[in-house]
């Protein structure tokens, strides 16, 4: 049922709408069970029909009330698969829309998108408690702002620093690493309403510097020993897009680290992955020291 | 040796059915492997890929029901390793330098990804990153203009030749890329 929504289709605009809003009386009755198949494909044919109407814009004077509706009618879709006992699926419908409210910026865009993150927020906090899933959440949630452009300085900054806070919140020692590690992309490349990109170098470095201390705490030294790589190729990632506070001495400091650590890891399939993964880190390196275009960049660097 | 590539079908929230032509195009029997990208996202898709071959690799996708597939695999298909992942863990999505990341955690020839709808292979620092886009068209927030594609990768020695199938305008247009192990 949930693929015939679909092919309910019509060239008016409007008359979509009154078809979504009756599908969705219909197939809200079905039942928890049938509404998560359901309402889903209803919501993605609002976030289409929304932007039908933002493309029809000259020829609807009403467009931007209309687009508010959908965002609305969404809303209360999505919140009756919530009360249905739905988590995952209602965290990723409040991204998208809230990702598709920015893309068309109609009147109130920037704050219905906000409401849809901080709906995707309560979910993560209150409903999803498997640290897996914790993970994969978060990680969503930071890929998803990083690519939003609607926000001001005001309600960009308490939803960065909620990221990045709770992804040092994770039980994981492991996870918190890779989740504040992830995070700092939102400061380099996150963009504001005011165009361009953030390049807050301080707070890039201060969550990569995170992530060392994190992955200090690791019992596990094979693990710890994989997140030194994973986090110096995200130091070296930001390093080769110019963040001023990451220097060659950072680098150095976590290559030797990594070059003592690995030699004392048990010898098994696991080590064997990670001597590749650090191999392959430093080939990389290498080539950017070949390249002349790239070797001033790297000078200094100790291998 | 053939190998079908294809991901973020998004059956049924977002699409109801792989385009006619293509289903046309995929006939059991003929392809050995098939790597997916994920966002499938229910049984009955992975179903309808196991009726075209038996070895069926599929990766976690954002919207994929089943939430036990691998984040990401590696399959050794002739000489190339070949990594795949759906790629909305990557942040940036679909920066190259940071699926590059992926590719030297994973040590693979090959880094097959997905999540942003739009077909690309590309060459970088002598590596193949390949992404067949959706095979479905479906939508997408980021892309306005998303065309129904998918990949069929011939992989003989050291050399694979990547055949790109679109459907643009309703007809399935061929492109041809090839990549040698360096």
């Amino acid at each position: 049922m949930g693929r015939f929504i679909h092919l309910l289709q019509s060239e008016d605009s409007n008359q979509q709408f009154l078809i979504l809003n009756t599908a969705r009386k219909h197939f809200g009755a079905g039942g928890d069970k049938r509404i998560k198949f359901t309402l889903p494909p209803i919501v993605f044919a609002a976030y289409r029909l929304a932007f039908r109407y933002k493309q029809l814009q000259e020829e609807d004077e009403n467009w931007e009330k209309k687009c508010q509706k959908i965002f609305q009618f969404c809303h209360q879709t999505i919140g009756a698969l919530i009360k249905a006992e739905q988590a995952e699926i209602p965290l990723r419908l409040f991204l998208q829309g809230s990702l598709v409210a920015g893309q068309i910026g109609f009147e109130n865009s920037e704050t219905v998108a906000y409401e849809f993150l901080t709906q995707a927020f309560s979910i993560y906090e209150d409903e999803i408690s498997d640290s897996k899933a914790q993970l994969a959440a978060i990680t969503l949630i930071i890929g998803t702002l990083e690519q939003m452009s609607c926000f001001g300085e005001e309600n960009q900054e308490p939803l960065f620093t909620q990221c990045a806070l709770a992804a040092s919140k994770l039980l994981k020692k492991p996870d918190q690493c890779r989740g504040v590690s992830v995070s700092s992309h939102l400061f380099w490349s996150g963009k504001s309403a005011k165009g361009g990109e953030l390049r807050d170098a301080k707070r890039v470095s201060d969550c990569l510097k995170k992530g060392v201390k994190i992955a200090n705490q690791c019992m596990d030294s094979s693990v710890q020993v994989q997140l030194f790589v994973e986090v110096l190729n995200q130091y070296i990632y930001f390093y080769e897009k110019g963040c001023e506070q990451i220097s060659v001495q950072v680098l150095n400091q976590i290559i030797s680290k990594i070059r003592e650590l690995l030699p004392n890891l048990e010898s098994n399939e696991e080590t064997e992955q990670i001597n590749k993964h650090f191999k392959n880190t430093l080939e990389h390196l290498q080539h950017k020291l070949d390249n002349p275009e790239t070797a001033g960049q790297y000078e200094g660097l100790a291998f | 040796m053939l190998v079908l590539v294809l991901g973020d079908l998004h059956i049924p929230h977002r699409c109801n059915s792989l385009p006619a032509r293509f289903k046309k195009l995929l006939v059991p029997g003929k392809i050995q492997h098939i790597l997916c990208t994920g966002n499938l996202c229910t049984k009955e898709s992975f179903d309808y890929l196991k009726t075209l071959a038996s070895d069926v690799h599929v990766v976690r996708g954002d919207f994929d029901e089943n939430m036990n597939y691998p984040e990401q695999k590696v399959v050794t298909v002739g000489q190339f390793r070949i990594g795949l992942c759906h790629g909305h863990q990557v942040v940036p999505w679909g920066d190259i330098e940071s699926l590059a990341m992926v590719q030297r955690q994973l040590d693979v020839d090959i880094l097959i990804s997905g999540q942003t709808h739009k077909f690309q292979a590309l060459e970088h620092e002598g590596k193949f990153f390949l992404n067949p886009g959706s095979a479905t068209g479906s939508y997408y927030a980021l892309d306005s203009s998303v065309i129904p594609s998918f990949v069929i990768l011939d992989i003989q020695q050291s050399t694979v030749v990547s055949y790109i199938y679109k459907l643009i305008d309703d007809e399935v247009k061929v492109e041809r890329i090839e990549y040698r192990k360096s």
